[in-house]
């Protein structure tokens, strides 16, 4: 009897060998950087908040984890905020798609971008130019048109 | 000269066909289709091998010549798959050796190639011709896992890797994951493909880049399909 009768031991060795490469890639291209940091999750540091230029949507379509340059400009920066309670928005499609197409580039860019830190620098650069009366204004503005006051009538 | 670009991943159901097949097409390349079960690119195409009395890929490899491209009208040209590529006792260096000669007397700028899942001899082969190596990967962990695999064998292919059906939230640490790969490894990561959930019920055979006007519903898909491409053609070139 044979110590390896099945030849276990043979295909081990053998395993499976790949021919070489007849163009090899080219040393230097875009792998991502070494020294860039992890994933930043949103979520999970409440002392961050996206950038005022979240990744624009065209970001999609061309973005590589180029270099650490260009990453950084997609990587929002940090600003400390508060958080406050859950919130139900409705939002609509237009939003949506925007939210969506933000959230691809910031994957690209190494970015756990949540759309509650996207909807959050909105409020704050929309709050920077209208106080609440603005906002007040502008819906009984809409309610006027009609002559009443809620949901129109279907 | 003819550039050749494989598509290829250790795992199934990564969208390597739906890739090729568009790849193929925004290029204005030949696809050469390695697959041989049912649900390949040349049954995509509309090709039925059990029509035809040959096998135009294996025949062109059995017998030193080269095949002669289907004509796709609104899809790209096709060498069409076999089963008996399952059986066909290829080597690696027959593959790679055929190829580069029909690339070179195609006269087409590109080719591309669709291979069969997991490191079979064609699919070797294919890589070791290719110029760019496409390696579509979805950010889940078994696919990641087949990926984390490849790329320790073939770290000196010119990879690219393409995340597809990418979630509209992806997982951070799958995401982490990725990266740390491809930076370990030394890889170019390519533009995103997101998920659609309605892509797998698409029944129409041409491409759906060739579809024009493209769908509204469509469109942003085709976007991210021209940036691979994109992506491709620009390889190396920085």
């Amino acid at each position: 009897m044979t110590s390896d009768p099945a030849g276990i031991e043979t295909l081990r060795v053998v395993g499976r060998s790949l021919p070489p490469p007849q163009k090899p890639k080219k040393r230097g291209h875009q792998a991502p950087n070494s020294e860039e940091t992890p994933v930043v999750d949103v979520r999970e540091e409440p002392q961050q908040a996206p950038s005022p230029e979240p990744p624009a949507a065209s970001a999609v379509a061309t973005a590589r984890p180029t270099s650490q340059g260009s990453a950084a400009k997609q990587r929002p920066a940090t600003a400390a905020f508060d958080k406050g309670p859950a919130k139900t928005i409705y939002s609509d499609t237009r939003i949506d798609d925007f939210l969506h197409q933000v959230r691809v580039g910031a994957t690209v860019a190494r970015l756990d971008l949540t759309h509650s830190a996207v909807w959050r620098l909105a409020m704050h650069e929309f709050m920077e130019r209208h106080p609440p009366a603005d906002v007040v204004h502008h819906f009984t503005q809409d309610a006027s048109k009609t002559g009443q006051i809620g949901r129109p009538k279907r | 000269m003819s550039k050749i670009v494989t598509v290829a991943a250790y795992k199934g159901g990564v969208g390597k066909t739906t890739l090729a097949l568009e790849l193929a097409y925004v290029l204005r390349a030949p696809l050469v289709d390695f697959e041989w079960d049912s649900g390949g690119a040349s049954r995509r195409w509309g090709y039925r091998h059990e029509r035809s009395t040959t096998r135009p890929l294996l025949d062109a490899l059995a017998h030193p010549r080269t095949p002669k491209p289907l004509v796709g009208h609104r899809k790209a040209d096709l060498v069409p798959g076999h089963p008996d590529l399952s059986d066909a006792a290829l080597s690696a260096e027959n593959v790679a050796t055929g190829l580069g000669k029909w690339a070179a007397e195609w006269e087409r700028p590109w080719v591309v190639v669709d291979t069969h899942p997991g490191g079979f001899a064609s699919t070797l082969g294919a890589m070791a011709a290719a110029d760019v190596v496409v390696v579509p990967t979805p950010l889940r962990s078994g696919e990641l896992d087949a990926l984390d695999g490849m790329l320790a064998e073939a770290s000196d292919y010119p990879l690219l890797i393409v995340p597809t059906m990418v979630p509209r939230s992806p997982s951070a640490s799958l995401n982490r994951r990725l990266w740390e790969m491809a930076r370990r490894y030394d890889i170019p990561l390519g533009p995103v493909v997101s998920w659609y959930a309605d892509l797998g019920e698409r029944q129409q055979r041409i491409a759906l880049t060739a579809t024009e006007p493209t769908p509204a519903r469509w469109s942003r898909y085709v976007d991210e399909l021209r940036a691979v491409a994109e992506a491709v053609r620009s390889y190396g070139d920085e």
